[in-house]
């Protein structure tokens, strides 16, 4: 009998359980068999195979061939792998055991890591999707969350920038919060947080509703993204080399701006008299023109190279990676590298312990821009030149005799000499230690160490027009962090007959700590950037902070006949940030799901209807995604006068500051037809109250807002997928994938002493929360065209009875009437009505040409940057943008016209805040395209090598939209946290269009 | 079973883990007396908002400080000065007056003052009054706070007091714990209670130590309400006040060779009443007020000297406040340069602290306007000659020679010595907030009839939007709120 042996524990402070455990064998002797397809008696490589009830096994080579030592005649030798039935063979007396696997297009035995456990596809009852790596790859792009992109129904991932390294946001199934919006929750190898390298992915799982995600209790109501890395699981090293190389170009979509000539006409409308106008933009100015985007974005380079390492040796299953990533940005000298290297390796201590360990080290530096940089291309006027008479790059400032623009300055020349920098350092180490102490019983601790560091440096050089009036000024920040998280859990399973139960308990704590310290200063001599250099110091400042949090979580799962299926979750989590009773809260689910394929009555159907799964579950889930300290009032000292410090009070305490909980309803039904088409529908409903909310106080109280629980929201939806095999012969394969979502959202309640409309606000454009509304409800003074007579603007006023509503309308040429109170209206929001996906996949022979698209509809997208570049006269000297197709300017009486008269100064503050910006933000992006030849295996072994292939791609090719901005794509949710407003369209560095051509090759 | 005992003791360990966390960058309102100097630090923060660019539900906006957008919003609408063409910025809608409800500078300074207000409400709640003399003084500069930011939302808001006290004023807020939704007093109501907190702040320090000018005092607390007391044609007390101030042994005029260098360190001249204080850390860049006003290497220089006040300086060139404007000159040196066809006269009032171009440490108060509001003062009471006598003292401090003072048979251009007194107000606070209130105070109209981007066009003293209107955020919060004509 095996005897687990407690060698040694060391007791960290903060509960680090390291185990290290060997064990006695007995009986030991090898298998050896080939696993082969039924289909075509072709060898199936990278098999699992495990002896049944331990964590024991190996996976088959490239000649699907294996071998593994077992205990015991009675082991039980399960043979699993993706796309295949499983099967289960008792070793008995056989030395050898071969064996054929049924090709099942269910997949439903594929292991799916579904957080704190690992299911089959088949226990899953909450609202689960599983992408393999297969599905992933072949992006080039320094982020998973952009490989999502129209890939799951439901899933909205946004890109807020092009900037290099940039994250998009990702939101699972609408709204559900409004104060303390967060994206998807991430989870890398089973432990929240960390950090990952794409490359290093072997399958994402997006957790959808409360029956997934109940078990992270408190962060999870985004939706939960749970990122599994690679294992060595091959006996056979398998060596990857991949490397990509490619070119980035900015896309405009219908944004344009104009060039001299067009500007220079469309001025002289401004003006009454020629004079004026002559005097101010002389005829000489139509000999210049300048495409100042163009000269500021450029063509870049990107590249990526990876080199890996996997495999399995006795017990010790390993996979190394390094990878190199370089994005040249399109902006001037902006750009982003990192290096990375993970190292995941799996020990079998004993054939009843396992020790995983990973880590992971991340190096990145970002040279990125001045905030003013990414904008001011557009704003440049064509008549200004960014070279001096011989043609090099001049300075500019304010005396620069001739140059127009309104901002004096070149970003060309400043790019030359000055550095904003950021530079960061991440590991991020876990130990994973399992202990199966009996074949019911099983321990587990999961532990992660995760330290980063930062660093920025902003260097402005002399000879710069930031620089120069301070003879050169240099800040830095340095900042450092780690945290700890440690779950611990007590794992049972036993089986009845064909009854099955199985669960868990366990407990998680984490604490985390960061601080930093910035300083700057300026006297800087040229050309040197460091601190020491600096001749006058300015300022220092530093901040330091912590975070604890705990949790206790079990799950019970129980399944009869492997066709009814119950799951049960609870989480108890306390956090910090509440009121000092308001604490704790408890989370938990309930889902159920029943093979309906399972049973007798389906067998008449049973080659046109494959499988069917009806599943629900309801479950609670928290937030806890707001700052600290909001239940005290609190002074901030963290200021500073006359050089001495100074504080002052910066909230309104709320002594009952409590969770914000998520009640989600979900009824899924999974259908597989005649083997080929997969669907999934799924309805939902969250119902979020004790809403946190920013609540907008009068600025009279010198607080702007108060952290709340204020409301309650509900967001409801339906979700189809479809994918399937349109046609599947011998050499060609034809595969549609399309998805569909919906996330409709209603303000049900908001707190009754008096609050009813709580505000955003980005320079005067305002969303309203308002009772019977969307949450993103735009709010502002409602355009209602140009005045024919006159091409004066025109916005409606209202007539309100003694109650306030609304029994008549008017209208207004006077801006400061149309943006008084009683004459905003909600005049659309930005929350779309359907979004999703189409991708197709073909496959003949070797080649494989597959296309994803993402789309959405339905929503209105405020174009900010409008109020600047098509503003009718009022932003004189900065560039203006072309008219979109169907807009037309006023020139004379009687003309119908989108745009009101030009005027030098403005046209009665046409180009202020109101629904004349607000358009469709509905559009339709090819995001990948991409073709790949595999070369052939007889080729391969000739060459030695496993698998060798080739590719090219393109991403952003082509976008079907009407919105006349940079990119109809914008933030999804407001986050106050970062000044994100959804719906909100504004200047930002612009995507790429990207062409890559890459090689992998294994051997 | 021992594993099983680990995992109980990891159980208990986490358990005895406290969720508490204390602020790492400040203290709690109930610790606050616990801390060591803390009325100091919390009364020094309510300095700190008038400089600091401060987020705004949630969101920065790179351009506003109290005391820039105070200075913009009330200099910007007058005929001191001339904006050359257009910009983003909400300025633009100051100096054209094309007020409405969302501007933000205007929901800005707005939002600003209440936070002083509210910072001074929460101090005041803080300490018991007389118990401590040194928190009793620090309790006297808060009540000036209080005072100053009310002055300036009256300002800014409310239509002068001479025009009718019925009129609506500010929200008078004076707890922490008002509630949410108060109407606005009126103009009568809150300049009682301005000028309450300033006797109070007066008094309270009459006995302490001046921390310096760069903090309140009893002197600055005369000053102002000399100043308020003359918006509120209370001449005597205007009277009385400013000679207090100008009695004071800490205060004097800067001699005409240093009035230059008065304006660029103020902290370092004893003219300077209160200032605030920006140190070389608070360097606005081209966020700072002069560089509006200024292009030396930096600064927009975008805002010139009104071609009317211009020209009035110029009648005196041996004027010493003619040395504060700097044209800036083609390359011939001669021909002034111009933008949209502005010539480009810069204004170097608010700039080159401690040589940083942009840097400046604007004044609240200063001793010439006492000398100006008592004259003012005594014109109104028809004491003519005293009046003149005042105004004579700026006038010879400005370098103008004896032959060119004001007299009762000269009033230099001036159709009455009330005109003489604002004339010569407006050439000496020029650029310092005070010419639109000046002239409506005193029911009198203004030309802007001068080259810039603004209405060419006379405004009345009545005029609606002499004042601006409350923010929209305010009505959309507190609808008990007023909105103005």
């Amino acid at each position: 009998m095996p005897i687990l042996l407690l060698k040694k524990l060391p007791w960290g402070v903060f509960c680090f359980c390291l185990l290290a455990a060997f064990a006695a064998q007995a009986q030991v002797r090898t298998v050896r068999g080939t696993v082969r397809s039924i289909d075509d008696n072709s060898p199936l490589p990278g098999v699992n195979v495990l002896i049944k009830g331990t964590i024991k096994g190996t996976t088959t080579d490239a000649n699907g061939a294996y071998s593994l030592e077992v205990g015991s005649d009675a082991d039980v030798l399960v043979f699993s792998f993706i796309g295949y039935q499983s099967e289960e063979v008792t070793v008995g007396q056989q030395t050898a055991v071969d064996i054929a696997l049924t090709q099942s297009v269910d997949e439903l035995t594929e292991i799916v890591v579904v957080g704190y456990s690992e299911k089959t596809k088949q226990e899953i009852t909450g609202a689960v999707v599983n992408l393999s790596s297969e599905k992933l790859k072949s992006v080039t792009t320094s982020s998973v969350e952009s490989l999502l992109q129209g890939k799951v129904a439901g899933v909205q991932v946004s890109t807020l920038s092009g900037a290099p390294g940039s994250i998009p946001q990702v939101q699972v199934r609408g709204a559900s919060s409004m104060g303390a919006s967060r994206g998807a929750l991430v989870v890398v190898d089973g432990i929240v947080g960390g950090a990952y390298n794409p490359n290093d992915v072997e399958s994402i799982t997006l957790l959808k509703d409360a029956g997934a995600t109940a078990l992270y209790g408190s962060r999870a109501n985004s939706g939960v993204l749970i990122i599994t890395t690679k294992k060595g699981i091959s006996e056979k090293p398998v060596i990857t080399y991949k490397t990509t190389l490619g070119t980035r170009r900015i896309t405009t979509g219908n944004f344009e701006m104009m060039n001299t000539e067009e500007l220079y006409e469309t001025e002289r409308a401004m003006f009454p008299g020629s004079a004026q106008f002559l005097a101010l933009r002389p005829r000489t100015l139509l000999e210049r023109d300048y495409d100042w985007v163009d000269l500021s974005y450029k063509d870049a380079f990107v590249q990526n190279h990876n080199i890996s390492a996997r495999g399995k040796s006795g017990k010790v299953g390993y996979y190394l990676a390094g990878d190199f990533y370089d994005e040249e940005g399109t902006l001037l000298t902006t750009g982003y590298k990192r290096f990375n290297f993970r190292s995941n390796l799996d020990f079998e201590l004993s054939n009843k312990v396992k020790l995983t360990t990973n880590l992971n080290i991340t190096r990145d530096k970002t040279n990125n821009s001045h905030w003013r940089w990414p904008y001011q291309p557009f704003l440049y006027l064509p008549y200004d030149s960014p070279y001096d008479e011989n043609g090099n790059i001049r300075y500019v400032d304010a005396t620069t005799p001739g140059f127009l623009s309104r901002d004096k300055n070149n970003i060309l020349q400043s790019a030359q000499y000055n550095d904003y920098t950021g530079k960061s350092f991440s590991l991020n180490g876990d130990a994973i230690l399992t202990a199966t102490i009996t074949p019911w019983l099983t321990l587990q601790s999961r532990n992660r160490f995760a330290y980063a560091s930062y660093r920025s440096d902003t260097y402005e050089d002399v000879k710069t027009i930031e620089g120069a009036a301070y003879d050169g000024a240099l800040a830095y920040d340095i900042s450092d962090s780690y945290s700890l998280i440690s779950t611990n859990l007590i794992r049972l399973q036993h089986d009845f007959g064909e009854h099955h139960l199985g669960g868990f308990v366990g407990f998680e704590g984490q604490y985390s700590e960061s601080e930093n310290a910035a300083g700057n200063g300026i006297g800087v001599p040229s050309g040197i950037k460091v601190p020491s250099a600096v001749g006058t110091p300015q300022d220092i400042n530093g901040m330091h902070s912590e975070g604890r949090a705990m949790s206790y979580l079990a799950e019970v799962n129980y399944d009869y006949k492997d066709k009814y299926f119950l799951t049960g979750s609870f989480r108890r989590d306390g956090a910090s940030v509440f009121a000092i009773d308001k604490r704790w809260g408890s989370f938990g689910a309930v889902s159920a799901s029943w093979i309906i394929s399972g049973e007798e009555f389906f067998s008449g159907i049973k080659d046109q209807v494959t499988f069917a799964k009806l599943r629900g579950s309801y479950g609670i889930v928290g937030n806890d995604n707001v700052p600290p300290n909001n239940d005290v009032g609190v002074y901030d000292f963290s200021y500073q006068y006359n050089g001495g410090t100074a504080g002052y009070p910066v909230n309104i305490p709320n002594p009952v500051l409590a969770w914000e909980q998520t009640k989600t309803y979900d009824v899924g039904l999974e259908v597989g037809l005649f083997n080929r088409i997969n669907v999934a529908i799924d309805g939902y409903m969250k119902d979020t109250d004790r809403l946190l909310l920013w609540v907008q106080q009068p600025p009279s109280q010198g607080i702007a807002r108060v952290l709340r629980n204020a409301g309650r929201l509900k967001t409801r939806g339906i979700e189809l997928g479809i994918d399937g095999d349109m046609v599947r012969t011998g050499d060609f394969r034809w595969n549609v994938a399309f998805n569909i979502g919906t996330a409709a959202n209603e303000v049900k309640a908001l707190a009754d002493d008096g609050v009813t409309q709580i505000f955003v606000s980005n320079d005067g454009v305002k969303q309203v929360i308002q009772v019977g509304e969307d949450v993103n409800s735009w709010y502002l003074p409602k355009w209602v065209g140009v005045n024919p007579e006159n091409g004066d603007p025109q916005w409606q006023t209202t007539e309100r009875d003694a109650d306030g509503n609304i029994v008549g309308y008017g209208v207004t040429n006077q801006y400061d009437v149309a943006s008084r109170s009683e004459n905003l209206q909600i005049v659309g929001s930005a929350t779309p009505k359907v979004f999703g996906g189409l991708s197709t996949t073909l496959t003949y022979q070797a080649f494989t040409l597959s296309v994803s698209s993402s789309y959405q509809y339905g929503n209105d997208v405020y174009h900010s940057t409008r109020e600047f570049v098509d503003a009718d006269g009022a932003m004189f000297n900065f560039n203006m943008m072309k008219l979109d197709d169907g807009w037309s300017r006023w020139r004379n009486p009687g003309d119908i016209a989108t745009h009101p008269k030009p005027m030098f100064g403005g046209n009665n503050n046409s180009n202020k805040a109101s629904s004349r910006y607000l358009e469709d933000g509905g559009f339709w992006r090819i995001r990948n395209i991409t073709l790949n030849y595999n070369l052939p295996a007889t080729l391969l072994s000739k060459l030695k090598l496993s698998g060798a292939n080739i590719y090219v791609s393109g991403d952003n090719l082509f976008t079907f939209t009407k919105f006349s901005g940079l990119d109809p794509e914008v933030a999804g949710y407001s986050d106050n946290a970062r000044g994100i407003t959804a719906g909100l369209s504004y200047f930002k560095y612009p995507i790429s269009k990207q062409y890559l051509v890459g090689i992998q090759i294994s051997f | 079973m021992k594993l099983k005992l680990y995992f109980a003791a990891a159980l208990l360990t986490l358990s005895a883990c406290d969720l508490q966390v204390d602020p790492f960058n400040g203290v709690t309102k109930d610790n606050l007396p616990s801390v060591p100097n803390a009325l100091k630090y919390a009364t020094d923060g309510a300095y700190s908002l008038m400089k600091d660019q401060l987020e705004y539900k949630g969101a920065f906006d790179f351009r506003s400080t109290y005391a820039r957008n105070l200075h913009m919003m009330l200099e910007y609408s007058s005929d001191n000065v001339t904006l050359s063409g257009t910009t983003e910025d909400p300025l633009f809608l100051s100096a054209t007056r094309q007020h409405y409800a969302g501007m933000e500078n205007a929901t800005y300074v707005w939002y600003v003052a209440y936070k002083i207000i509210n910072s001074v409400n929460q101090n005041i709640e803080s300490v018991t009054e007389g118990q401590d003399p040194a928190n009793d003084y620090l309790l006297g500069e808060n009540y000036f706070l209080r005072a100053m930011a009310y002055t300036d939302l009256l300002r800014l808001f409310a239509k002068p007091y001479t025009q009718g006290t019925g009129n609506n004023g500010v929200v008078l807020r004076l707890t922490s714990t008002d509630p949410a939704k108060m109407p606005r007093a009126t103009v009568g109501e809150s300049y009682d209670q301005v000028v309450a907190d300033l006797e109070k702040a007066a008094a309270l320090m009459e006995n302490g130590e001046r921390r310096g000018v760069e903090y309140a005092s009893k002197e600055a607390a005369w000053a102002l309400l000399s100043r308020v007391y003359l918006y509120m044609d209370q001449y005597d007390k205007a009277i009385e006040y400013a000679n207090k101030t100008i009695a004071s042994p800490l205060v004097a005029l800067t001699p005409k060779e240093n009035y230059v260098d008065m304006f660029w360190n103020t902290p370092k001249y004893s003219e300077s009443i209160f200032v605030i204080k920006h140190a070389l850390q608070d360097d606005l860049g081209d966020g700072s007020i002069g560089s509006m006003y200024l292009t030396d290497v930096k600064g927009w220089g975008e805002v010139y000297v009104s071609e009317p006040l211009r020209l009035l300086l110029e009648q005196h060139p041996e004027d010493v406040r003619n040395t504060l404007i700097r044209p800036q000159y083609e390359e011939d040196g001669v021909t002034v340069a111009e933008r949209n066809g502005i010539p480009k006269y810069f204004i170097t009032k608010f700039s080159y602290q401690d040589g940083i171009v942009t840097l400046s440490s604007p004044h609240v108060v200063r001793l010439a306007e006492m000398y100006l509001n008592r004259a003012e003062a005594y014109a109104k009471k028809g004491q003519d000659q005293l009046a003149l006598d005042d105004i004579n003292v700026i006038r010879t401090r400005a370098g103008i020679a004896a032959g060119d003072l004001y007299t009762l048979g000269d009033l230099q251009g001036a159709t009455s010595v009330l005109g003489a007194v604002l004339q010569e107000r407006r050439m000496e606070l020029a650029y310092e907030g005070h010419r639109t209130v000046d002239l409506f105070r005193n029911k009198l109209p203004m030309d802007r009839n001068f080259p810039g981007v603004q209405p060419h066009e006379v405004v009345n003293w009545d005029a609606a939007r002499n004042i601006y209107f409350i923010p929209q955020d305010e009505r959309l919060a507190n609808p008990l709120a007023e909105q103005n004509d």
